[in-house]
């Protein structure tokens, strides 16, 4: 284990990876501060320019990407009022309320410390579990995988929309359009209808990148008016240690609630920041002041959001099965190289997985180090007309997407998929479940397929093996559990009819 | 009643059973693989279309799905933020829809005028669409966003970009 941390922290410390750690942070401090681009968003823009770099390199640089746009989308929520990701909903109560007492530095200063400290702890937690983790996985066979991506895509189909129906159609589609492409077994084309282009199956990236990216720029779009201009003569006075030191139980909670979190598949920092948020006030000792610039009202959801994101690479790392937006991207860089993450790229490329948990700790350092100089430029971006940021947006996605293939069609997927993506959140669907499905779909089939072949045909190998069980009765509770406890209400004489109180 | 879920039902009601009915010429499974090619895809079919029949069914007894009642104002919290950005009067469809059309034309044109000529081009239109009156720092913008990716894409990291019937 050390000799693989110094092989690791070889690969980190090389020139080349800090500096691409120090861009891929600024990226996603500037993305996490303009409205409507989050952290996945801003980490699916540079997808395209990692074909060329070593995988490590490219995962240290989107992991960099995805810590900064935690802490990039409290400056506009504290600054405009406007989260520059939903991540930072739940600062703008207090952090604009810091800021119109003039104590806007004050604010941004606590959303850092804090910020890194849940990064940093989120990161020894990561490491803490993904490896055991993954060793327990060596032992895993097809029924158990299938076991295990059956059970994370019920969680996030359930979690993911306002209706839990619509979530999971948003999964089964996602499913679907992952079966398009030769049989991995027999080799046929499956629902290519004659298209040489589809053979290879509906490219992932392409398509991350139009349901994520394309269909925020016209949601954007479609919004009248601009963002507010943010005024870039703020007081800037950063918090005093004691005042750091007065949020020490809101940073411990959203620290510890983020990380748990983040390791969930299907909550992400949005959720994570809210139950911080709650948590923090109930706990504090002055909750009264919530609401009214409290500091720990600050420190709560922005430790939290951090700390998501050391949390979210466990289940990718030891398990290949990305839980949110952010790990189905790093999952996709990975691909983009002929890798997949899991137990097996611990036993073979231990250099990728290690040197991206010395990469994580060190982007909360250079996170830390540059951001706070870094909020100046950022409001001057901010700036800058919104249509000029969105049909710029436009421009990088097409270059970025033909780049992946030299290939004028996986354009035209993002394209169409920004339409749906567009519509689906819009009528409540979530793109999120969708993405997850189409990457698990072939993970949820080969497994399933190969489980028979293993058995001779006989579905014993489900039952009988204890993990894979287990895992497929989480998987039947996860999507039978609320329809059960909607029954039980409605004989219990509660009513459906208004929203939940 | 929500009328607009009903018809997104009927059509992925539709869509399921073309989805099915495409799988039917796929041949028959193997001696060694017992599952075959059609298995998982008509499972698949299926499911979405118990999950669609469930969404039109819940709309025509104008009932709220049960996941809606997961309560808790953390979930409360993070729906009404999604909410907001679809308050109905803010939405432009004027500004929507002519940037999807752009972006569709643009894809178009790259193939006939290639990477650099159809992205300045589409640049300055899209800018001017979405409500940007100052001219100059349009095309200034345009044409040096063009510039950079040109640079970064084709000189930094050699991918060839189409030329267009111009260059070629």
């Amino acid at each position: 284990m050390l000799h693989n941390f110094m092989l690791g922290a070889s690969v980190a410390f090389s020139p080349t990876s800090l500096l691409f750690i120090l861009f891929g942070v600024l990226w996603g401090i500037l993305g996490g501060a303009l409205p409507g681009i989050t952290g996945s968003i801003a980490m699916a823009l540079l997808l395209p320019l990692t074909f060329s770099m070593a995988p490590s390199v490219a995962l240290m640089m989107l992991a960099g990407v995805y810590i900064g746009a935690m802490y990039g989308s409290s400056i506009t929520a504290i600054l405009i009022r406007t989260p520059g990701a939903p991540a930072s909903a739940a600062t703008i109560f207090d952090g604009y309320e810091l800021h119109k007492q003039g104590r806007s530095g004050v604010a941004l200063g606590i959303s850092l410390y804090t910020g890194t400290i849940g990064g940093l702890f989120s990161v020894v937690v990561l490491i803490a579990l993904a490896v055991p983790l993954a060793n327990f996985a060596l032992a895993f066979g097809p029924p158990e995988y299938f076991g295990m991506t059956v059970f994370g895509l019920a969680i996030i189909s359930s979690l993911a929309g306002k209706s839990m129906v619509k979530g999971l159609i948003s999964g089964v589609v996602g499913l679907i359009l992952a079966t398009v492409g030769m049989d991995p077994f027999s080799g046929i084309p499956r629902f290519t209808y004659g298209s040489e282009e589809l053979l290879g199956g509906i490219d992932l990236i392409a398509a991350m990148i139009g349901l994520f990216a394309v269909s925020e720029v016209f949601i954007q779009a479609a919004e009248k008016g601009s963002w507010a201009k943010v005024d870039e003569a703020f007081a800037s006075k950063l918090p005093t240690w004691v005042e750091l030191k007065s949020t020490w139980r809101a940073t411990t909670l959203g620290t510890v609630i983020g990380t748990i979190v983040g390791i969930m598949p299907g909550a992400g920092g949005t959720i994570g920041g809210f139950i911080a948020y709650n948590e923090g006030k109930r706990w504090s000792r002055t909750p009264e002041q919530f609401g009214k610039g409290s500091l720990e009202g600050v420190a709560a959801p922005e430790s939290a959001n951090n700390a998501v994101t050391g949390g979210a690479m466990v289940p990718l790392l030891a398990f290949g099965i990305p839980g949110s937006n952010a790990a189905a991207i790093m999952l996709g860089a990975l691909m983009l190289q002929g890798l997949r993450p899991g137990p097996m790229l611990f036993q073979n490329s231990p250099d990728i997985v290690y040197s991206l948990f010395v990469g994580m700790i060190i982007a909360n350092v250079f996170m830390l180090v540059t951001g706070y100089i870094f909020i100046k430029p950022c409001i001057k971006i901010v700036n800058i007309s919104k249509p000029i940021l969105m049909a710029s947006i436009m421009a990088l996605v097409t270059v970025g997407c033909y780049a992946i293939n030299n290939n004028i069609n996986d354009v035209w997927i993002a394209l169409i998929l920004g339409v749906v993506g567009y519509l689906m959140r819009k009528y409540d669907f979530s793109p999120s479940a969708m993405v997850l499905a189409m990457i698990l779909g072939f993970m949820v089939e080969t497994s399933l397929r190969r489980s028979l072949v293993i058995s001779y045909g006989s579905i014993s190998c489900f039952y009988t093996r204890p993990i894979a069980l287990v895992l497929i009765i989480l998987a039947l509770v996860t999507l039978f559990f609320p329809i059960i406890r909607a029954i039980r209400d409605e004989r219990n004489g509660v009513k459906n009819s208004g929203p939940a109180a | 009643m929500n009328w607009s879920n009903i018809v997104i039902g009927i059509i992925l009601l539709a869509g399921s059973a073309f989805y099915y009915y495409s799988t039917l010429d796929f041949p028959p499974p193997s001696k060694t693989e017992n599952l075959g090619p059609a298995f998982f895809p008509a499972l698949l079919a299926g499911v979405l279309a118990f999950l669609s029949l469930l969404l039109i069914l819940n709309n025509l007894l104008a009932r709220r799905a049960s996941g809606k009642q997961k309560g808790g104002a953390v979930i409360e919290g993070a729906e009404r933020l999604e909410e907001d950005a679809f308050s109905a009067e803010d939405i432009s469809y004027k500004f929507l829809l002519g940037t999807i059309a752009l972006s569709f034309v643009y894809v178009w044109l790259i193939s006939v005028l290639g990477f650099v000529i159809s992205t300045v081009l589409f640049l300055i239109v899209l800018i001017r669409l979405l409500g940007y009156e100052k001219w100059v720092n349009n095309v200034a913008a345009s044409v040096g966003l063009t510039a950079a990716l040109y640079l970064l894409f084709a000189v930094a990291l050699g991918v060839t970009l189409p030329a267009g019937i111009f260059f070629e």
